[in-house]
Order: C-alpha cells, then structure tokens, then sequence
C-alpha cells in the first residue's frame, strides 16, 4: 500500500461512518398511551386547564391563572378579574414556575445528623420523631421553649400556626420579612392613630412624589402601580401627570420618573419636612384649623428650606419648586418607602411624609384609609435580637423556620447563624436548601405555592385563594397538613384543638366561619365560585365600592404629633461612601436567585446578567481610576464585599450602590457562588420606632484591588446612537394639529412604491401590535412571560457573553440622558413581522416564510442553520441554537407542549405566539366565526403590567390595535428600510 | 508500517465497528405491537358498531384523540363477557384502579401540530387515516403520516397549505 490515505478516500471512509452512526438515531415520539382510570369532565388531553390562584412570590398578593397540560403546571398568568393585579403578572410572578420545577428543590424529608450526614426519612417517621420530641417538653415552661419564625404566611395558614402554638402553649410565633413595611404602619399610628397601611391611589393622581419607593419594582403592590403609573404617563384631557423620584440612585422607578431629586442618602425626611414647612408659611395648605396651623409652624420651625439644603444637598429652589407645585397639583401624592426610606429614621420620614400630605389634603383624597393593604406585623432585627439573646440564654429548645431564611437577609454580627446552631432542634419546612435549612436538623420541605392550598389577604376586603394546580412534583408535604398531623399525634389537648384531618378542610372551615352569611345555604356552591373566581372580592360594578366613599373617614392629626421628636441629620466621614444596597426586580429579597430565567433576563438598568456589581458614579470611577468590571473591595465596619464595578451616572457621586438577592452560600446550583450579599456590610441596627432592619445609610471604604471580573451585558450601547429605535415626543405635539419634529432621526424619505417583490395579500387577518412606550416601565415581565410560553432555552452567561443569547423578546433600554430630568428609554424589541422581510428572501431552503396572516413563520425542521436571515435581519431578533440546550430535570416538566423545543443548528425568533393565534383561530371556526379583537393574546402582552403591548387584526378597522397603529404620532422602526414591520411603536410622552 | 497506512488502517477499524454499531442499533426488534390486553376493534367497532367517538371522546373536541379511561371498559365488561381471560385483565386493572399502558401505533413527530377534532369536524373519516381498523383485531400502521401524503390530501380538499397549519 503506497499511495496515502488520499482526501478522496477519506471522505469515503467519513461519509460511510457517518451512514453507520445514524442508522437507528433520533428520538421518536412517546411510544406510550397512558388511560386514565376514571372519566373527567375537566381533563381532556391536548387541552389546557385553568386554575385560579395567588402568587406568592413577594407580599402584594396578586391574582394568577395557573395553565396545566395532561397534569402538569406549564404557565401563569395574571388574573384579569383580580383587583390588586389586574391582569397583570411581575417578572418574579412567571417565574414562580421555576420554583416549582427547581432541580435543587428539597425531594424529600431528611435528618441532618450530628455529624453532618444526610439520612433521609418518610413522612411518617419524621412526624412521629418529631411529634415524640415536642411531647417530651411536658409542662408550660418547657412548651414556652418552642419557637416558630416564618415569612408573612397566607391569613389561614397564619391561623393555624397560631392556633398551633397556642395549643403547645407557647407563645413565640414570629414573622420575619426582609422589606417591612411595618415603618409605614407606625408612622400612621404616630400621626393619625391608625396603624394601618392606606391604599395609595396612584392612578388617580397627577402628582407622585415618591420618596424612594420603588413602586415599579418591590415596594407593597408592584403589579398594581404599575398600572396605576401608567394612568399617570398617558395623555388624558390634554394632561398628563407628574412623577417626581426622591432617592440617592435613580432606580428603575425613577428612570421611569420626570424628575429625579438626588439627594445625600437618608435625608429624605428634610425634603419632606421642608416642603410642609414652606407649604404651611406660604400659605399653600389646605384650609386647615389655625391651632393646628400655628402647632405645625412650630414644629417644622427648624427645617426651613435653607438648612434642609444644606443636609440634602438639593437646591433649596427644588426644595421650594417641589412644594409649590404638589401643593398646587389637583391630585397629588407623596409616598415613601423601598430601601431608600430603611435608615435609623426611616419610620421618622414617613412621618414627616404624612406631614405633607396633611398639610395639602392628600389624607381622604389619594391617600384611602377606608381601602388599607393587609400588612403583616413582622419582627423586626430588634424581635429577632431578642430571638438570638433567648437562644442563648438556653431559652429555645425547638426552632421552627418556615419560608424565610434570615442567615442570607440579617446582618452577620447578629450573630443568628452561631445561635442557630447552639438550637437543640431546629426543623425547618423550606422547599429550597438555603443558608438557614442548611443549619437545621430535621427538613419538613413543604409544597410550593403552586401545589398547595392556601388563602391570602392583600387587602381590606380582597381574599385570594391559593389551590393547588398540579400534583406535587416531589414527595413533599403542605406545611399545614404537617402541623395538623403533630398535633393528631400529640394527643390530648394539642389534637382535641383540631377538629380537621387536612389543611384543606382547615382552610374551607375558616372560609365557612368568615362567609356563612355571604354564601346563605348552599357554601359548597359560594366555595366553588371562589375556587374559579380566585377568591371573593367586591366586584367593580357592586355598591360595595360606593358604600365607604367617606374617603376621609375622619382621619386627622393626633395633638401628640405636635412633639414629635424628629432625628438629626446624618454624617459622614471625608473618605466613606453611602451604601444604597437596593432590592432587585428580579430576585427582590434573594428568593429569586434560585430561578434562572432570573438571571438569564438581564437587569432593568445595567443590562447585566448573572451576577451582581457595585454601582459607582463616573466621577468616582475616574477618582479611584476604575473601568468598568474592575473588581471593587468595599468594606464597612463589619464586613467586606467584592464586586465588579458598573460605571453609573445615576448613583450619587458620594454613593456607591449593591444590589441584594445575590451571594448565596447555598441555595442551590443557580445561586450558589455567584455575586455578592451586600447584607454582609449592614451593621446590625433597627430604627428605634419601628424595629425594623436598617438597610440604607451606612458607610462603606471603597478600594480597587487591581484584579478584573468581566461583567456580561446584553446591550450593545448606552445610547440609541439618534437611530430613533425608541422616541419621545412632548405633549404639545399631540393638542398641536402638526407633529413639530422636536427630534430629528436618522429617516429617510419614505419608499412605498419600491419593493423587488409584490405586495403580499392578505385575506381575513394581519396580526400586528401596538407599543406604547408611554407605559413601558421596562421591568421585563414580558420577557420571562415569552420565556415561560415559548420554551425559550437557557444559555448562562458564558454564552450570553459570546452573543448566544436566546430571548425572543428583549427589552432595549438606552440611556440617553441620565440628570435630573432623566431621559432612560425601554422599549421591547422582538420580531417585528416585517411585510417586507428580508429575513425571507435570503433563506436558501424557504424555512422562514411569510403565511398569509402576515407572519414571518420559521419551519424549524425546514432551518438548516445558514444563519443568512439572523445576518440580513436589521432588528437583530433571531436567535440561533449553537447548541442543544439542556432543562434540567423536572425542569423540562414546564415545557409548552404546544411549541416544538429547538435542537441545535435551527434559528428561531418571536412567532407572536402563533400557538395562541392558532387555538384562537380554533375556536372561531367551532363558531364560524373569525377571531375576536382581544381573543388572542400573546403571553408578552398578557402578562405587561401596564398594558404597553396590544395585540390584534390590522385588517380590522375597529379593533384595538389598528387605532392605535393609525396614531399620527406611531412610528415603525427603521421604517425607511420599508421592512413594513406589523408592530408600531407610540412614543412615550414627556410632560412639557 | 508508514504513517498514512496506520491512518488508513485505524479508519477502517474505526470504520468497521460503526457498522457493527450501526447494524446492531438496525437489527433492533421491529417494534412489538403487542398490546397489554389482546383488545379487538373487529369485534367493538365491527361486529357490534360501536362508534369511534363513544371510546376516543377527544377525536372530536380535542387535539387528542385520547384512549378511554378504564371506567368506559367497564361500563360494558361488568356485565359482558366477564369470564373471558383478555376481560379479566381489564377487570383487574379497574380493581386496583389502575391505568392501561398502550403501545401507541400512530405516532406524528412532536414538531407537529395535528387537530383530531379539525379533521373529524371536517368530516374525514377516522379510518382514511387509521385504516379499516373495524375489520382487523390487531391495528397497525396503514398510512405512511407523512408531509406529503397529509398534503396529498389538504391539496385536493382545499384545505389550508401553509407551513404554520401543521408546524408548530
């Protein structure tokens, strides 16, 4: 054998291999048909079915539609008929599914032995362990030794836990919550005597003044404000109203704001103060009594525009514009809250926050203390002080933790891990290993949200109910039924307290109790309705509404108010920053970071992905010669961080932000190892009013340590370069009759008439949307809702980083200008459905096509991967699988199987959901109908807090979105490329 | 030996054992159609005109034309043919409640949207796509469910040709 291995014969040899290799590949279909047992009426396979619940995924309570598929959960949405949410679903609501199918989540019950090993155990042996234990604390004394902390927890499973602890005879049942809201409720028993939480009405207003709350992002309602801003944003009787932001870093809230009042950090209270002060001596207030006016001068004496100047470090004309004008304005708001309003005076400022909407009649007209949230009483750090002296003091012989995990959250120095451990039992119901269950002895894990039963209270007068929508995916078993069986196996006067067997039968009594009288004879049919309904709440259209409009409901400044001790100013030392540690909108207090949809969708602000960073001001930056991804060492007091730095104009330059939810020790595969916990830096500290943790206002030393840690952003550039991809125009351009062009783009003249193919026809639809912009708060729920639909693969951020990410829909934000009045523009950018593609024409196999309906349809088993549509795509909304991507057991559960799962080597991109455009069309034609305006919705739109995108037929002159899209003032981008996309923008509106 | 003749002699072997592999993974069984009970739809859609929606209720209203839950089975068996040993079988599955596992015959891939209720609505027949199976025990794959023979088809119906009707 001379000749060489030729290329000829080498290719022979390869494409002979490659024959062999195939022959029996590929995965066919399920080659099983499983019966069911009995016949039902509810379940027809190939059809979805519905279940009404609450999300539990922070403490707003919103209303949520559970879809299950032949039994399993495989998306949420928002309720439309619930009050609080209207419709609507966070972020951090869709991604609830992946709580429910996390592959970390806790399998099964388990003993932590004392030598660190794991021995799992069955439900039967690890109650009736548990159950001899708790027997054994045989008198009062002993029984007083057991203590139970949790999260805020549903109204009925708070009752029992209640009723539990009272049974055993002790009486230390405390709930802990990171973001309290308890400063608010204080600080209106202070002023008004009424310990209460008002319902701020933030759609009716046309002023907010928002010191630092976060109301688009974590603070107490996020869904339902966002709808009311979006009330405010839009054009309405040739107004719209004004947001104006009080807080140290511009957060996504306040880049949704019209103005951003920087000011030096915990100082909120003397803005406040100031403006009451120069309301009352101005004579701007409402008409008020002169004792109560001459009492008010008094006390607001000191805080006069000048010194509060000095202590904010915002001019005392902003101090004194701001006044007159929300004196002024015919609705205005002032709220307070977020992190911001979490110093050692937070319950203080939001005195000081009544004060002025006091002084200018807010209290009654958008402040209703006849409509109140429902907000828990939590133990602040100073209860769970006295928690940890109790422990070791040897006062706790068995600790019950239960959803909530105050080793990620406390500060370190409060030494709660060491007392943890000093705890002869510590039994823990978490679903999720965290830093807390990693320390307890016995895991109970409980259900997730989605698989047990449940009632929730968001609000006077609203009561959701929680069922389960699926089977449990593990052997897990509902925190409730757990107690009810301790206490059966107790005996004596601990089981003769239950007259129940299952939580569920607990839950249904409790609602029998609350609503015997509303539902009259026949409950099981009031408690079906609510079932189906969600819940039970006063209708819209019913009198109960018009019942209670004594909006003032006589509330009024108590007298003691008048000597009311407010704090000094606080300082600072010449080399120390501020640290802003904020909550995300994606993992709010680190619950979130165990769900990887959260950190596959990049933030809001910095377009960051998977990790966590250190917000420093440019000026700063240049100071300390950092870049951007130079690792920073930030130290306080007590402890130290490293993170990356992000270079941000909209932090202070005295400042530096964090922000929380990420540096988990444990918490499983996703969290675990990535980012940094600013709780580390936290003193341990309580605002002496209220109890509550001291988030905001302590100082940190910030140092460059030379080394780098590339932080993965999804945006190309801050700015959108004038290319008009998002617009802004002012509010006279729409009472005008001509558009002024305020702005000039990149345009060019329009070429209808030019095009190298025919026009397409269209028979009896043309889908297309409408965004507004106006409303777009960019918060990013649309995406995750996309990612949940369209079984839209993660990639992590090694990927992401080469350009691999798979988001069918995007939220473009570009920083345009970041000052006072800032100028941060979100648009969702997604496939565009151009009538003109160019995706079209370049595809060498006809896998992306234009269908009838106006569609760019993909024919992912046609795609042989050229990638030339993704390469001619001027919107750069095709994403290309250069792998197989993996979801992770039971991950995989949660896959739409309505939509085909991707494999590698095919292109994909936004369909507008054409599953739904599909099963619409379904039902139409069951009626002979065509599709309704409304009848299909894709999940990006369902799921928009505020209602931006709108979803519809163009070719129907009346439905929603063709008048929208006939607005003289929509644009289509890149228009003058004549791609004649289906989807236009309406441009956000500044308020001149 | 010279460098290339390894290569060569190397590929081959690599070669040879990917056929061994191959013709292994080929020889596999044919799929055992063997169904867990012997059940005849001569006998139910047959001789006794039993119509196909009474037992695939889906077939009509659903994506799915789904198999009957075993309760259906029973309705008729707690009183017909119970000393039959196929019945027996289905009998025990309802006394300990639990579900039949059949092998599923006509399968489409999972890129594949396909309505049942779309065709039945219709009005095409079960058995264009399933075959005569009221004439046969044991049913098999008559049509070839491929793209072009569900075109074949939508062609001469007039029914919708576009690529987004069926893939999904």
């Amino acid at each position: 054998m001379t000749d060489s291995l030729n290329r000829r014969n080498f290719l022979k040899l390869v494409g002979l291999s490659g024959v062999a290799s195939t022959v029996g590949c590929g995965t066919p279909p399920s080659r099983k048909l499983i019966s069911l047992v009995m016949p039902s009426e509810e379940i027809v396979p190939g059809e979805a079915i519905w279940y009404a619940t609450t999300c539990r995924e922070c403490l707003s309570g919103c209303g949520m539609r559970v879809r299950t598929r032949e039994g399993r959960v495989t998306k949420v949405e928002g309720n439309p008929e619930h009050p609080i949410s209207q419709g609507g679903l966070c972020i951090r609501g869709q991604a609830s599914l992946q709580g429910l199918y996390n592959p970390d989540r806790i399998q099964s019950p388990f003993r932590r032995n004392a030598n660190g090993t794991i021995e799992p155990l069955g439900w039967a042996e690890a109650e009736s362990q548990l159950a001899d234990r708790l027997s054994a604390l045989e008198n009062t004394a002993d029984r007083n030794k057991i203590v139970f902390l949790s999260g805020h927890n549903g109204d009925t499973l708070d009752r029992l836990i209640r009723q539990w602890m009272t049974a055993l005879h002790s009486e230390h049942y405390l709930i802990y919550e990171p973001f309290s809201l308890v400063t608010i409720k204080e600080a209106n028993r202070i002023a008004f005597g009424r310990a209460e939480v008002p319902d701020y009405s933030i759609a009716e207003a046309d002023y907010l003044l928002s010191f630092g709350a976060d109301f688009l992002e974590t603070w107490l309602s996020p869904v339902g404000f966002s709808r009311g801003f979006a009330a405010i944003r839009n054009y309405r009787e040739d107004r719209r109203g004004k947001i104006v932001q009080v807080e140290p870093r511009l957060s996504l809230t306040g880049a949704n704001a019209d103005e951003w009042v920087s000011l030096q950090p915990g100082t909120e209270m003397w803005i406040a103060l100031a403006m009451a002060r120069y309301i009352v001596t101005e004579g701007l207030s409402v008409e008020l009594p002169p004792a109560e006016i001459r009492r008010l001068g008094i006390l607001l004496e000191p805080y006069s525009s000048n010194r509060a100047s000095s202590v904010t470090q915002v001019p005392e004309e902003t101090i004194e514009r701001l006044a007159t004008e929300f004196a002024g304005a015919s609705a205005g708001l002032a709220i307070g809250g977020g992190v911001a309003v979490t110093g050692d005076n937070a319950t203080a400022t939001q005195v000081a926050i009544n004060l002025l909407n006091h002084v200018t009649g807010r209290v009654g007209q958008t402040i209703r203390f006849d409509r109140s949230f429902q907000v828990p009483d939590t133990a602040g750090l100073s209860a769970l002080r006295g928690l940890v002296d109790s422990i070791n003091r040897g006062e706790v012989e068995v600790l019950f933790i239960h959803h909530t995990n105050p080793i990620f959250n406390l500060p370190p120095d409060l030494g709660f891990s060491a007392a943890l451990q000093k705890v002869p039992l510590v039994v823990s119901f978490s679903s999720f290993s965290d830093e807390t269950t990693d320390l307890a002895h016995l895991v109970l894990p409980d259900h997730t949200p989605l698989e047990q039963w449940g009632d929730f209270r968001p609000a006077a007068g609203v009561h959701s109910l929680m069922q389960p929508a699926m089977n449990p995916v593990f052997d897990t078993r509902s925190t409730g039924d757990v107690l009810l069986e301790l206490a059966k196996q107790m005996g004596g006067d601990v089981a003769e307290a239950f007259q129940v067997q299952t939580f569920q039968d607990y839950l249904k009594d409790a609602w029998k109790q609350t609503y015997g009288e509303v539902a009259g004879e026949d409950f099981e049919n009031f408690w079906q309705e609510s079932l189906l309904r969600g819940g039970i709440w006063p209708s819209r259209s019913s009198g109960m509404e018009s019942q209670s409009v004594d909006r003032r409901a006589r509330v009024g400044l108590l007298p003691q108010i008048f000597d009311f001790p407010f704090p000094p100013a606080p300082t600072k030392g010449p080399a120390e920053f501020f640290l802003h540690a904020y909550p995300s909108s994606r993992y709010y207090d680190g619950r979130g970071a165990n769900k990887p949809w959260l950190h596959e969708i990049p933030d809001p602000i910095t377009n960051v992905v998977w990790d966590s960073w250190v917000e420093v001001h440019p000026e700063t930056a240049r100071q300390l010669n950092v870049v951007e991804g130079d690792l920073l060492h930030v130290e306080s007091a007590v402890g130290h961080v490293e993170a990356p730095v992000y270079i941000y104009e909209g932090v202070r330059p005295d400042t530096v932000a964090i922000p929380i939810g990420l540096g988990h020790e444990s918490y499983g595969r996703y969290a675990k190892d990535r980012g940094s916990n600013p709780s580390v830096l936290l003193p341990v500290a309580a605002d002496p009013l209220s109890g509550t943790q001291v988030w905001s206002g302590s100082k940190v030393k910030i140092s460059k340590t030379g080394r780098r840690s590339e932080l993965v952003r999804t945006d190309g550039s801050r700015t959108d370069l004038d290319r008009g991809f998002s617009r802004i125009i002012p509010l006279s351009a729409l009472t005008a009759t001509a558009v002024p062009s305020e702005e000039v783009h990149h345009q060019e003249p329009e070429h209808e008439s030019l095009s190298m193919y025919p026009p397409h026809d269209h028979k009896d639809y043309r889908w297309g949307m409408a965004i507004n912009l106006s409303s777009c708060t960019g918060c990013g729920a649309c995406v995750a809702a996309c990612y949940a639909e369209n079984n839209v693969p993660v990639v992590g951020k090694e990927l992401i980083a080469r350009g691999r990410h798979m988001a069918w829909i995007r939220i473009e934000r570009y920083m345009e200008n970041v000052s006072a009045t800032p100028d941060i523009r979100f648009s969702p950018m997604m496939c565009q459905q151009c009538d003109n593609a160019p995706c079209e024409p370049v595809c060498p196999v006809y896998a992306t096509m234009h269908s009838s309906d106006g569609l760019n349809v993909q024919v992912y088993n046609r795609c042989v991967g050229t990638r030339y549509c993704s390469n001619n795509c001027p919107y750069k909304v095709r994403t290309f699988n250069w792998f197989d991507y993996q979801f992770p057991e039971p991950l995989h559960l949660q896959l739409n199987p309505d939509v085909s799962v991707r494999s590698k080597g095919i292109m994909e991109k936004c369909t507008f959901c054409i599953q739904r455009i599909r099963e619409g069309k379904d039902h139409a034609k069951d009626e002979g109908r065509l599709v309704r305006d409304g009848e299909v919705v894709p999940a990006c739109a369902q799921s928009c807090p505020t209602q931006a995108i709108v979803f519809g037929n163009l070719l129907d002159p009346n439905s929603t979105v063709s008048k929208l899209a006939d607005q003289q003032h929509g644009y289509r981008v890149l228009e003058e490329l004549n791609t004649k996309p289906a989807i236009t923008y309406l441009p956000r509106i500044k308020r001149i | 030996m010279s460098r290339s003749q390894i290569i060569y002699v190397l590929a081959i072997l690599a070669t040879g054992s990917l056929i061994v592999i191959g013709i292994f993974a080929a020889s596999r069984k044919p799929q055992d159609l063997s169904q867990p009970i012997e059940f005849s739809h001569r006998i139910h859609a047959g001789d006794n005109q039993i119509a196909c929606l009474y037992c695939h209720t889906g077939a009509i209203r659903s994506t799915a034309a789904g198999v009957p839950p075993v309760a259906t089975c029973y309705e008729c068996h707690r009183l017909v043919k119970l000393k039959s040993p196929e019945i027996m079988k289905v009998l025990k599955y309802w006394e300990t409640k639990q579900p039949i596992s059949w092998v599923r015959i006509h399968a489409l891939p999972n890129h594949v949207y396909f309505s049942h209720k779309r065709h039945v609505l219709g009005g095409i027949a079960c058995q264009s796509c399933h075959g005569d199976v009221q004439l046969v025990d044991r049913v098999s794959q008559q049509a070839p469910l491929t793209m072009g023979w569900c075109l074949q088809c939508h062609e001469q119906r007039g029914a919708p040709r576009e690529c987004e009707t069926c893939h999904k």
